[in-house]
């Protein structure tokens, strides 16, 4: 009996330290070889910094980095091991096999693991210049632009549905999505928009976008991409785009006006009382015929409309165009002259708004446009000095004058005969 | 302080008023003078233009509207002393009341030509108008023609200058402008230059007989060198150089160059008085004492006065009264062959009238063709 139970014992013993053996033989060699001092080795965002090497003590110091963030440092001796936790369960050995010296004294070093995966390490390197050197975990947006159809006909609409999945290794953190304004194609309906998050986490998706797109215009289209941009856990910025996923357009489109205009002045500083041309330019580069097309002029406090070309009329005291049609492709051209009153720099604006048919709503299309030049400085005048003298400088001279004629007056009455 | 009444009758008359008013302004006397200078007479000098042609009146440059008297005749009297007299007859009121209008005088002087139309007739009668009006001295100056200028002119100087002397004057300086034509330029340079001569001496008698001297000559001295002699007299006047001694700007005043009127004041002078103005570093006492010594020596009393004005150079006046004239002698004789040598004129338009009987022989016929 005392045999069986010594006999179990010895079992349970020897399976115990098989275990502990098995689980012993389990370390994943990651690293065996030389580190200059100065240098890391970073398995993850785990850095292990040689920070000296001492030969004739055969020791090396040593400080593990998580990050930015120092969580171990220590002395080995030759053949001396350090552990310490990685990711979790993991751990994390650094045995000190032999130092060197030289120009560059070194270590040889043999770095294992313990309880982890050796596929979940995908960042295992000597680092040059040690942790601060180092990078660490990338984010990866994967943006997924996808509508509910590919074919459609002018006037319908298509829904989009915008996505972003974080395939890469570390969190993004910061992000913020950019959707450009699409072509051909106006903004019907927004059913969800998150235009920005703070953090999407490794393998978490996101929805960003649900809108729908009204088709203008016949043809094959892609969408434009959402781009999207975003930092890892240490604040390193990245930016990813979406696929453009392709529309086509059938049928008879709609059209539109579009009035381009430009506004250009022949002189940005200029004297007071000084003129200044200013020339309009609005050219119909859409489709249809613009209408009701009326450009009015926005003339600051320190400038006056002197005049204009036979097309201004001046309406409580602002000039202004107006112009029943403006077929597509033609374009007008208008001048005014304006006049400098006042010291100051000043923004010259100019309000445009017309209408067009699209022939598919039954109302007028009315759209409105600004366009300024700014920075038309005033300055002083080549005279105004002499309106900052006192009024005695003018007045004195004046009375003498107006005397000195009074009195020549006289003697020319009192000797002409 | 004097009230003085000066009256130019007729264009040559005009002429000199209006360069005493220009000399009266100072200086240079430009143009634009009158326009930023005051005239500077020591006394109440009252200037008044008598003419009947009005564009000699608007030819005057210095002297003011009010004192130019229009006397309305069409464009003057044409040289004509026997229109002029009538035109002075009919105007005479307007003529002494415009006079009369600038107060009471002291002394008078008229002055004009002998020669023209109408100062050489309206003269005589203003003289006698104004001696039985008032009771101031008037003194006519007198400027004698050219004797080149024609015959009507020099009658008309013969009858003037008589009419004159019997209007009662009290003296009558004359100035030759034959005796004076050697100042050379052109006609018009040598009627300015005249006009301007005599203009520059009468301004100085009037400043002197108004100043304070030295010795003292006033205006009773004057009207008692000009009573003195025939009535007639004449100016010396030098303005001398500052480096020139006092004595050589007396003996110049007095010799032929300085007069107005040809004369040898030691033969022909009766009474002198002799005006000497400068600073008085130029006037030397004794050489002035020594030249009027000797001018006195000759024509009897002189009177002397000196004026001091400081940083001017020496300066000389002489009135001289004359006794005689033999120059007006060769003046009268010229005339009387001028007054025969138009009656003569006259004659032979009259026989021209013979043309009138040649004429009559066609009286009653038509031409035949």
């Amino acid at each position: 009996m005392n045999l069986k139970g010594t006999i179990t014992s010895v079992l349970c013993a020897f399976f115990i330290l098989l275990m502990l053996n098995g689980a012993a033989s389990a370390r994943v060699e990651i690293f065996d070889g030389d580190i200059e001092e100065g240098d890391g080795y970073q398995i993850n965002n785990y850095v292990i910094d040689i920070t000296d090497v001492f030969v004739e003590a055969n020791t090396a110091s040593y400080y593990v980095y998580e990050k930015n963030t120092k969580i171990e440092t220590g002395l080995l001796d030759v053949n001396e091991t350090a552990e310490f936790d990685f990711e979790g369960e993991g751990k994390l050995y650094l045995r000190l096999k032999s130092v060197h010296g030289g120009i560059l004294p070194r270590a040889t070093v043999d770095i294992t693991l313990s309880n982890f995966d050796k596929s979940d390490v995908y960042s295992n390197k000597i680092v040059d210049g040690g942790h601060s050197k180092a990078s660490y975990g990338i984010p990866d947006l994967k943006i997924t632009k996808e509508i509910d159809r590919n074919t459609l006909n002018v006037g319908e609409s298509v829904t989009v549905t915008v996505k972003a999945t974080n395939v890469g290794n570390d969190v993004a953190k910061d992000v913020i999505f950019i959707d450009p304004k699409q072509e051909h194609f106006v903004l019907e309906a927004t059913t969800y928009e998150e235009t920005s998050v703070d953090e999407i986490d490794k393998g978490e998706s996101f929805l960003v976008y649900i809108y729908e797109l009204k088709a203008m215009e016949a043809g094959d289209f892609r969408l434009r991409p959402i781009t999207a941009t975003y930092k890892n856990s240490v604040g390193q910025s990245y930016e990813s785009g979406s696929n453009t996923p392709a529309v086509s357009v059938e049928g008879a489109g709609a059209s539109k006006a579009n009035i381009e205009t430009a506004m250009n002045v022949d002189s940005r500083v200029l004297e007071r009382n000084e003129k200044i041309s200013t020339t309009f330019i609005l050219k119909n580069t859409g489709g249809t015929t613009a209408q009701a097309v009326r450009l009015e002029v926005q003339i600051p406090e320190g400038l006056e409309y002197v005049s204009g070309d036979e097309e201004f009329e001046v309406v409580g005291g602002k000039p202004r165009v107006y112009i029943e049609t403006l077929q597509p492709g033609n374009d007008k051209e208008f001048g005014c002259t304006l006049r400098a009153k006042d010291m100051g720099s000043y923004t010259l604006t100019g309000k445009l708004s017309y209408e067009y048919q699209n022939g598919l709503d039954s109302e007028n299309i009315k759209e409105y446009e600004e366009i300024s030049v700014s920075g038309i400085s005033v300055e002083k005048g080549k005279y105004d000095h002499l309106l900052e003298l006192p009024v005695y400088v003018y007045v004195i001279p004046l009375l003498l004058l107006a005397g000195i004629g009074v009195h020549f007056y006289r003697k020319h009455r009192e000797y002409k005969f | 302080m004097l009230n003085i009444l000066v009256i130019g009758n007729g264009q040559c008359g005009n002429r000199i008023l209006d360069s005493i008013n220009k000399h009266a302004f100072g200086g240079k006397g430009g143009k634009l003078v009158k326009f930023y200078s005051k005239q500077k007479f020591n006394s109440n000098v009252q200037t008044i233009a008598i003419n009947t042609a009005v564009n000699d009146l608007k030819e005057m440059k210095y002297t003011r509207a009010k004192d130019r008297i229009h006397i309305p005749h069409l464009h003057g009297v044409g040289a004509n002393r026997t229109i002029g007299k009538q035109v002075f007859e009919e105007k005479k009121e307007m003529v002494m009341r415009e006079i009369e209008g600038r107060g009471n005088f002291d002394i008078a002087f008229v002055i004009t030509s002998a020669s023209g139309g109408t100062g050489s007739s309206f003269t005589p009668r203003i003289i006698k108008e104004l001696k039985e009006r008032y009771d101031y001295p008037v003194y006519a100056v007198v400027v004698l023609p050219f004797r080149e200028e024609g015959t009507l002119y020099l009658q008309n100087a013969a009858f003037s200058l008589r009419e004159i002397r019997e209007s009662g004057v009290d003296g009558i300086i004359l100035s030759d402008n034959q005796y004076l034509k050697n100042i050379g330029g052109s006609i018009q340079e040598a009627y300015d230059g005249i006009n301007d001569m005599i203009a520059e001496r009468i301004l100085f008698l009037v400043d002197a007989l108004d100043s304070e001297m030295m010795m003292v000559t006033d205006l009773g001295d004057f009207k008692t060198v000009m009573k003195g002699g025939a009535g007639l007299a004449t100016i010396g006047f030098y303005r001398a150089e500052k480096d020139m001694p006092v004595k050589t700007a007396i003996q110049n005043a007095l010799s032929p160059s300085g007069l107005l009127f040809s004369t040898d004041i030691y033969q022909e002078a009766s009474r002198a008085m002799v005006i000497i103005k400068g600073d008085q570093k130029y006037l030397s006492i004794d050489d002035i004492s020594n030249e009027i010594e000797k001018l006195s020596g000759a024509v009897g009393h002189v009177f002397k006065g000196i004026v001091v004005r400081k940083g001017e150079g020496p300066q000389v006046l002489a009135v001289l009264t004359l006794e005689s004239a033999r120059e007006l002698e060769s003046l009268y004789s010229i005339a009387v062959q001028a007054i025969q040598h138009e009656k003569e004129k006259k004659l032979r338009v009259q026989s021209g009238m013979e043309l009138d009987k040649s004429f009559s022989q066609i009286e009653g016929l038509e031409p035949e063709y």
